[in-house]
Formats: C-alpha cells, structure tokens, sequence
C-alpha cells in the first residue's frame, strides 16, 4: 500500500488542502513540518478518519465528533467535511488505484448513527480493462476495515507522544495488525481456507471411505454366513423330513397289512363257511352223479333187457354180475315188486329171488353198486356210445363234483393262508406301530415347522445379503474416489501443515530480527540510559499470536522489567523500533522465509507518525529518525519545529526526504480570533516553506 | 529411489502450487466484498492438482 495524496475540504481547522507523497516514484519520506497547534494532529486524524471515521478517531482526538470546519458551518449549518484520500495497493489481480472520499455533514457529525459520515471509494485495476468499481457505505467500509484494519491504524497512524500505548494499553488489535503486516493473516486465511476445502472432501470421503467397504464386507461375509448354515440346516431339516415321511409310510403300510387282518378273519369266515356250503354240495353232487349212474344203468339195463331180453340178463345171472338192488329201498322194491327187470315178478321160490335175498343179506354189494366197476365202465361206455345226452349230463354232474372238491381244496389252501396270517399278527404291534406313527407325526410336524422357520429366516436374510452385496458394490465403485479424496486431503493437510512451519519460521525471525534491529538501534540509548528490550506476549494457540509488544528495561539488580511509564521517552523509543522492526522484518520476510517464491510477500505498508519524537531526548530522537534511512517502506512524518531543527541535518537530506511540507495558519481575513480545538487559530492553510529546498516543495493547496 | 525421489519432489511441488494458491486466493478474499467463490476456485484447484484416474497422487 502506497500513499498517493490526501486532499481535506473543511475538516477541522482545514478550510482546504491538498498533499502529495513521496513514493517510490520520487522517493519514499514525507515530511511535514510545523509550529505547535498548526494542525499536524488534525492531518494524522483525516488518516485514521478516512479509514474508519468517527471510530478511527475517537481515542486519538479530542472532540471526535466536531468533524466540519466550524466556520463553515456558521455559514452554512448544512456544511460538509469531506477527505480524500487516494492510495494504491497490489494483490494478485495487479495494482488498484483507490480513493477513499469520507463526508459528513455538520448535522449529522453528532448523531451517533451518522456520525461516521459516508464513504464512497473508487478503484481502478491499472492492470484490467473493466474500468472502475465503485462502493459505497457498508461495502466501500468493508473494503477499507480489511484494507487497514483497527489494529493496522493504530500501529500504522500513530502519535509518538502516545505510541506508548501499543505496549501499556493492552491493545488487542495489534497483534491482528501485526499479523496482518507480516502477512500472517493472509496465511491464516488461506488455512482457513483448505480447512473448508478439507472439510468438503472429509464429506465425499464419509461416503465412501475404505474402512466402510472392509465393514460391510465383513457384514457380508457374517451374513453369507448365518445364510449358508441356515440354508445347509434347512436342507438336513428338508432330508430329515422326507427320511420321517418315509418312516411314516411304512409304518402306515405296516398298520395297513395289520389293518388287513380285519378283512382275513372275515376271509376266514367266509371261506369257512365257502367250504362247507361246497362240501354240501359236492354231497348233493356226488349222491345226483350216483342217483344218475344208478338211474340210469337201470334205465339201461331195463331197455337192454327189454331189447336184448333173456340173453343179457342170462349173462349177468352166469356171470354173477346181475347188478343188484342199489339200495335197500331198490332192492326191496324188486323183491316186493313181484317184478323183475325183465317185468317179470320173482317168485319167492325162485333162484333170483334166493340170490337177491343172499346178496342182500350178505351186503356184499348192497350200497357199492359201482364195485362191479367192469359193469359201471361198460354202462357208461354204453351211456358214451349210445345216449349222448346222458352222457353229457354224466360228464356235467362228474365236472360239477370234480369243480366243487377243486373249490374245497383251492378254499382250504386260502384258509389256511389266512390263518397263517391271522397267527402272525397281533393287537400289540398294531399298538407299537400306531404308537410309532403318532411319534413320527409329531416329529414331521416339528420338522415342518422348523422348516417353515428357517425358510422364513432365510428368506429374511436373503435381502440383507443382497443389500450389502450392492452397497459393496457400490462402496467398491466409490474406491477410486476415496483413494483421490484421501490424496486430496492429504495434499491438504501437508499444505496446511507447511503454511504452519512457515508461520513458524516468520515468527522465529521477527523474534530475531526484532532483538537485532533494537540493538543496532538503541545501542546508544542502551549505553547512556541502560538496557531495553521488547518482550513478545503471546496471547492464545495462534502463533501468530506472539508479537505484542512489550517494553522492558533492566533494572539496577540486573532484572528486566515492565517499564511503566516512569520513563515515557523509552517506550516511545521501544516501540517505534518495534513498529520499524515489523515492517522491515515484513518487507523481506518471504525472501527470507521461503526463499523469494512470492507465496505470502507481505503489502508494503506505510507508517504515518506524528510527533514521533516529541518526548524523546536528542540521543533517541536522532536515533529513531536515523533508523528510518533503513526502513524501505513509505515514511508520512509530522514533526515540530523543535524537531525539525534537532534533526534537521538528517531531515533536510535529499536523499532521504523526497517531499517536505511546512504547515502554517492564516487567520482568515472575515473572522476574529475564538476558541477552537484548544487552539487560537480559525483558518489554516499547508504551503511550502521557500526557504529549505525550495525545489521540493509542490502541489501546495492555499486558500 | 530415484523415482521415490522424483515423486517426492512432483509431490513437494504440487504442496507448494497449493499453498501459493490458497494464499492467493487468501488475499484476494482479504480485499474483496464477496469471496463465496473463493472456496470453489480453491476446491477446484486442489481437484486439478490431484485428478482422478492419477496413481501417483497416492503419495
């Protein structure tokens, strides 16, 4: 930051006036010299109200708030103040040319909501083609409070005959200006700044951080997990099942056969009853076959007789083999009949009549008709040969006998199965395996709703697996980005921490340079008045914290102590240097620091002092003022002419001072002499004092 | 090692382009009324220093 100009329209004592600065262009010390009373406060106040109004001057100035030229407001009550102040300051965007112009109208310098007037600034990148911006109010303060902060005014534009306050009046805006001269602020910000970043992409990285993949990996695989058992137990459980459904099977066939039984004994029963009914009927058969043969032999016999007459009968007498009676009753028939077969009756005293009367007592062939086989055989082949439809019936009653002893048999042989089966069976198995039954229903019904369960938990666990199968895919996707987040923030973190070693190795050199630059300094004051230093009170975590000054001096034992006030002329002393040692150690701190690489070269700022040596004895006060011919920076200096004769031989060179002004009052010609500001003078005026090097005096404003 | 060397002096020079722009960006944000886009720039810077698809920016 570089002063330009300060142009003063009606405030204070000033009617008008108009200033210019040396700077680099034609040097860089600004002297303005004048009598006591002439107004050299009154220009350090424009400064500080330009900046920040009436609450840049409220602590430096009596009557803050009597701001317009007084005279000017008894010809117009509705007068303005107005200062001009024009700077310049570079940032990365190039070198802005500013001016700041602060009014206030005499009405409102009292009130306390108008009394810090109204700022408007107008800035021009030299370097860019946009033109002018303009702000105004609140933006134009905004603009200007970071420009110069409070703190930055007070180590800035300061009175020597109360610098002493920066060490004793315990004021927290040093520190911030100090940090802001060093460019401490700056890299404070930008760490506030990767924090943020950081911060951003700590937010992508929660998402999706490596540590949450690896989570739910193992929730998966514990998932997996639970899921295979259930699954291998529901598969045991399903086998286990179809193993007790077959058990229950052949149980059940087991109880069917015994179920069985039931219908044996009713087999029994009626197969019983089945053989009997036949046995019957096989009687009835073989005695209708029997009648038949008998029936029909003697049909045969009869009509062989009555064909063949005597002769066959002849025969069968000889041969013996008449067929006698069948039975008792055929055989009465024929003795009683008086008949034979032949139609004859038997005489009683007949040879037939005897034989049949023997036979039939001897019994000999009484029911065994058929034992004469020979006979029955030749009947029936008689029957065969010659009465067809007899011998069929013959053969329908012999099958009809032959079928039923067949049935009895086959029924027997059945009965005898079923009472075989009937045997093997008993109640107390069919018991046993009802009993078993209704063990392993119970167990098929457990099973089943076992099964039922573990289908059901498995069911439910299915999803949970298949979630954590996308969220890993998902999170595994993500990887990539962790990875650059995790780069990124580690990029960060390292920047961070290397800003850090940098404020750092600032803070070591300002300490450094602080003890080095106060020693050459104040060397001499040392040696007449004993030994100073300044101590640096750090005041919190910051590090950038540690530069609040504070004046010690050594005292008779040999202790350093607190200087506290006794001896104004030492602090004053003190903490010039310091303000001196700051900015000198900030004008080369980034060369020294990191080397020239421009990444935290501090503003170049100017010091405006007035009065710097008012209390300073001559030892000290040329002490200080030499030291400026070291300083790099732009000098604004307010001397008297006490002062300015002290030092005259330092002030008055060419080399060292570019401008130099000589402040003097007029009384205005329309006005008599009154009170004001503690001061007789009304009107005053900045002109150039001819008589030292006249040659540098211009751009002088006289009304 | 010489790669490591090499990397670490990429890597060395990617932390001193961040901190030169983040204090750029700092005392642009110290002059200006509005810095909402300060924040964005700087995010956007830090993601051209290390872009995705970069192996080597794992160190």
């Amino acid at each position: 930051m570089k002063l330009i100009s300060l142009k003063l329209t009606n405030f204070r004592q000033f009617k008008s006036a108009f200033i210019e600065f040396a700077n680099d262009s034609n040097g860089k010390v600004t002297v303005i010299h004048g009598e006591n009373t002439q107004g050299k406060s009154a220009l350090l106040a424009a400064f500080r109200w330009v900046f920040h109004g009436y609450d840049g001057i409220v602590n430096s100035i009596q009557d803050p708030d009597v701001i317009v030229n007084r005279e000017e407001v008894e010809i117009e009550a509705g007068a303005s103040a107005v200062v001009e102040l024009v700077f310049t300051t570079s940032s990365e965007d190039g070198l802005f040319y500013v001016t700041a112009t602060r009014t206030v109208d005499a009405r409102n310098q009292e009130n306390p909501f108008y009394r810090n007037g109204l700022i408007n600034l107008s800035i021009t990148n030299q370097a860019s083609v946009d033109g002018t911006t303009t702000l105004k109010d609140s933006a134009a303060q905004a603009y200007l409070s970071s420009t110069i902060p409070a703190g930055l005014l007070d180590l800035l534009f300061f009175s020597g005959e109360s610098i002493d306050k920066l060490s004793t009046g315990g004021s927290t805006g040093i520190g911030e200006a100090v940090r802001t001269i060093l460019g401490f602020t700056v890299l404070e910000r930008a760490i506030l700044n990767l924090k943020t970043a950081r911060s951003k992409f700590e937010e992508g990285l929660r998402g999706s951080a490596d540590e949450q993949l690896q989570k739910k990996i193992d929730q998966k695989g514990r998932l997996t997990l639970e899921r295979d058992r259930l699954a291998a137990n529901l598969r045991d459980q399903e086998a286990y099942l179809v193993k007790i459904q077959s058990e229950a099977l052949s149980l059940s066939k087991n109880l069917q056969e015994y179920e069985d039984v039931k219908h044996l004994a009713s087999d029994q029963i009626r197969l019983t009853a089945l053989i009997e009914a036949e046995k019957k009927n096989l009687t009835q058969a073989t005695q209708a076959l029997r009648d038949f043969i008998r029936d029909a032999a003697f049909t045969i016999v009869s009509r062989r007789a009555a064909s063949e007459g005597a002769k066959l009968e002849l025969e069968l007498r000889e041969r013996g083999d008449f067929p006698s009676a069948v039975s008792q009753q055929f055989i009465d028939k024929l003795l009683h009949s008086n008949e034979c077969i032949c139609g004859r009756g038997l005489s009683p005293n007949s040879p037939e009549f005897s034989k049949v009367t023997s036979l039939r007592s001897a019994k000999a062939r009484g029911s065994e008709f058929h034992d004469s086989a020979e006979s029955v055989s030749f009947f029936l082949r008689e029957i065969t040969e010659k009465f067809p439809d007899r011998s069929s019936s013959f053969d329908g009653l012999r099958k009809e006998c032959l079928r039923r002893k067949a049935d009895i048999e086959s029924n027997l042989l059945a009965l005898e199965h079923v009472q075989k089966q009937i045997k093997k069976s008993s109640v107390d198995d069919i018991r046993n395996i009802q009993s078993e039954i209704s063990i392993v229903n119970q167990d098929i019904g457990k099973t089943g709703e076992s099964i039922t369960n573990a289908k059901f938990d498995l069911e439910k666990l299915e999803p949970q697996v298949q979630k954590c199968s996308k969220e890993i895919t998902a999170l595994a996707a993500k990887k990539d980005e962790t990875r650059v987040a995790q780069a990124r923030i580690g990029l960060i973190n390292d920047s961070i921490l290397s800003i850090h070693q940098l404020i750092e190795r600032g803070t070591s050199l300002m300490r450094e340079k602080l003890d080095e630059l106060i020693a050459i300094y104040f060397n001499e004051y040392n040696n007449v008045e004993g030994k100073a230093r300044i101590e640096r009170v750090p005041r919190g975590e910051n590090l950038a914290d540690d530069f609040l000054p504070v004046p010690l001096v050594q005292n008779l034992a040999g202790d350093w102590v607190v200087e506290t006030g006794v001896n104004r002329a030492k602090q004053q002393c003190l903490s010039i240097a310091y303000i001196r040692s700051v900015l000198s150690v900030a004008s080369k701190l980034d060369d020294i620091t990191t080397g020239g690489t421009g990444l935290f070269s501090s503003e170049s700022y100017p010091i405006v002092m007035d009065a710097p040596f008012g209390v300073l004895t001559e030892g000290p006060a040329v002490s200080v003022c030499s030291s400026f011919r070291d300083f790099d920076g732009q000098i604004v200096c307010f001397v008297n002419y006490a002062n300015y004769r002290l030092l005259g031989h330092i002030l008055d060179d060419g080399r060292f001072v570019a401008k130099r002004y000589y402040l003097q009052s007029f009384v205005s010609s329309n006005s008599g002499t009154r009170e004001l500001f503690g001061a007789t003078r009304e009107v005053f005026s900045i002109f150039p004092a001819g008589a030292r090097s006249a040659q540098l005096y211009s751009s002088i404003l006289i009304t | 090692m010489e790669n490591s060397e090499s990397k670490d002096e990429a890597y060395g020079a990617k932390v001193h382009e961040l901190i030169k722009f983040a204090v750029s960006s700092a005392k642009r944000d110290m002059h200006k009324i509005d810095t909402s886009q300060g924040q964005e720039m700087l995010q956007s810077h830090i993601r051209t220093l290390t872009p995705k698809n970069n192996e080597t920016d794992q160190s």
